[in-house]
């Protein structure tokens, strides 16, 4: 015991070592502002190009030598079989066709004026598609039905500063029209747009009618993939959905069955509202409508159609009766052929595999 | 308590400090996440640079088929059809490691000519019991072939092989000196199968993406 009267615990040993370490209050609270700033901050990895690209990717490039603007799509497969495109021309086409189809690669790959077109070019070998007509967009001199085919320009393009058009909607209810104005854009900020449809074809199956005891009866030709195969084609406006084909008579006007597949758009420079074909200094912006490859079905019912016998003018027949009869031989082949249009029903669907 | 507000980590003289340090500590490791192989360098003006360091990672989709090694032998990553891994030999799936040899078999395919064409295909039995774990070498295999299975242009429509109703994953194209040139990828999904009875007709056999 001291003579202070304390009790004093055991003599602490002093340890040597690195002076501990006191933050200054700016130090620790500026270290704490950074982290609580930094906290939701959102880090990743970028996947380097070419590691993975879905089928049907789209590419657009302005090709100088040709001066236009050519698309390119990643090859898909349909059914198993890879889709072609129709008709390439040779400056289009890329070594792996000029090899197949020439034994030898492209003598003068730079110009443009080959004098060769291949009939169809499988996307695998990466043909070039030139496009020849872009669709323009609805602009402000247009006027909309909403939920028409034509459709409004996209609000994404309307951000960038394209002028969308006068849109008119119906309410059902109070039959009241709503008319949509387009944001005003100054002049000199105001772009164009372009568009251009990707759709893939599958040719249709053939119902043939063979004239047999009286009636007509179908045989179906299912399209060889060999010697029609599946192909991709350009267009401007976007083709009737697989549904509305099958639920109307559209279905009986259209060759194949279509599947719509990317949109390619087009953006003229801002104030540049002079220029009707587009340029070098556009921008393209692609918008996949499908990402995976494909399978499809198609449903043929085909029935018999009877015949009526078709009565031949005969000789010894007034005028008039002559006349009659030739409007009832012509009133059956039309009810005939009107059986026969509606006996034929082709239905089908695409899916992803 | 988890930290809401700035006021929580800031701190005055002589204040505590190790609380203040544990909520810290507590948010850094709720609010930063760092992606593999992810580096974070601080740059003098304050900014943050974030790269990737190291190769990408592939996507390791089912039926994923490599190139052929040197006995023309392909990878395949398992795929599913209505669940079940189809067989790559008897007695062994696909992505099953071979316990003898130490090795997880492939398909062997025959090498082609230039511009010819292989298609690695799944195989089903043609019958509609194709689930789960009961299915045998001879229900479900994995096959190849040099040309797709008749029918498969008709829509819908497949010609059974003895049976076998196929459909391809993935196509092989030939290059020059029996060489895979490109391998093209069909599915990328596990798939289900679907055999459609017709009383008269050719029976019909669906395969789609699960």
């Amino acid at each position: 015991m001291k003579r202070d009267g304390k009790i004093r615990g055991p003599k602490i040993q002093k340890v040597t070592g690195p002076e501990p370490f006191y933050p200054e209050v700016a130090d620790w609270n500026g270290l704490a502002a950074w982290l609580y700033k930094t906290r939701n901050l959102f880090m990743g990895t970028t996947a380097k190009e070419g590691t993975f690209s879905h089928p049907w990717k789209v590419g657009c490039v302005w090709d100088t030598a040709l001066g236009k603007w050519v698309i390119t799509v990643k090859a898909g497969f349909l059914r198993g079989h890879d889709v072609v495109v129709k008709e390439v021309e040779g400056y289009c086409a890329g070594d792996a066709t000029w090899k197949r189809e020439t034994g030898a690669v492209n003598p003068d790959p730079m110009n443009a004026k080959t004098g060769k077109t291949f009939k169809n070019v499988p996307l695998i070998e990466k043909p070039m598609i030139p496009v020849l007509k872009w669709r323009v967009a609805a602009s402000a001199d247009k006027v909309v039905l909403a939920g028409s085919d034509e459709k409004p320009v996209p609000p994404y393009f309307t951000e960038l500063g394209v002028v969308g058009a006068k849109v008119i909607s119906v309410d059902l209810d109070t039959q009241e029209l709503t008319v949509t104005e387009p944001e005003t854009i100054p002049l000199s900020a105001a772009r164009q747009l372009r568009s251009v449809e990707i759709v893939l074809n599958q040719p249709r199956p053939v119902v043939n009618f063979v004239e047999a005891d009286g009636a007509l009866v179908p045989s179906v030709d299912y399209p060889d993939p060999k010697k029609k195969p599946p192909f991709l084609r350009l267009q401007p406006k976007p083709p009737v959905t697989s549904t509305d084909v099958v639920s109307t008579a559209i279905i009986q006007t259209s060759l194949n069955q279509e599947l719509h597949i990317a949109t390619v758009w087009l953006i003229g420079p801002p104030g540049d509202l002079g220029t009707v074909e587009p340029g070098e200094d556009w921008e393209f912006v692609s918008q996949n409508w499908v990402w995976w490859n494909l399978d499809y079905s198609v449903h043929v019912k085909a029935t018999e159609v009877s015949l009526e016998p078709v009565v031949n003018p005969a000789l010894g027949l007034t005028g008039s009766e002559n006349a009659q009869v030739i409007v009832d031989g012509l009133n059956a082949q039309a009810r005939a052929a009107e059986e026969l249009a509606s006996s034929v029903q082709i239905d089908g669907g695409f899916w992803t595999i | 308590m988890p930290i809401t507000n700035i006021n929580q980590v800031t701190a005055k003289k002589g204040d505590a400090i190790l609380p203040k340090w544990k909520l810290l500590v507590e948010l850094v490791q709720r609010g930063f996440r760092f992606g593999r192989d992810v580096k974070l360098s601080i740059l003098p003006g304050g900014g943050m640079l974030v790269s990737a360091v190291g190769d990408p990672y592939p996507w390791l989709h089912p039926w994923k088929v490599g190139y052929p090694d040197d006995s023309n032998m392909v990878s395949i990553r398992p795929g599913t059809v209505n669940g079940a891994v189809p067989f790559i030999k008897e007695g062994m799936r696909l992505g099953e490691v071979d316990k003898d040899t130490g090795d997880t078999p492939g398909l062997t395919l025959k090498a082609g000519e230039e511009g010819e064409r292989t298609w690695v295909m799944v195989s089903v039995r043609g019958t509609n019991t194709i689930r789960g774990e009961e299915t045998t070498y001879d229900m479900l295999r994995m096959d190849a072939a040099t040309s797709l299975p008749k029918g498969m242009g008709s829509g819908g429509v497949i010609a059974t092989d003895e049976g076998w109703a196929r459909y391809p994953v993935a196509m092989v194209l030939w290059g020059a000196d029996e060489l895979a040139e490109s391998i093209f990828q069909i599915s990328y999904h596990n798939l289900n199968y679907v055999m459609s009875k017709a009383e008269g007709r050719t029976n019909r056999h669906f395969f789609f993406a699960a």
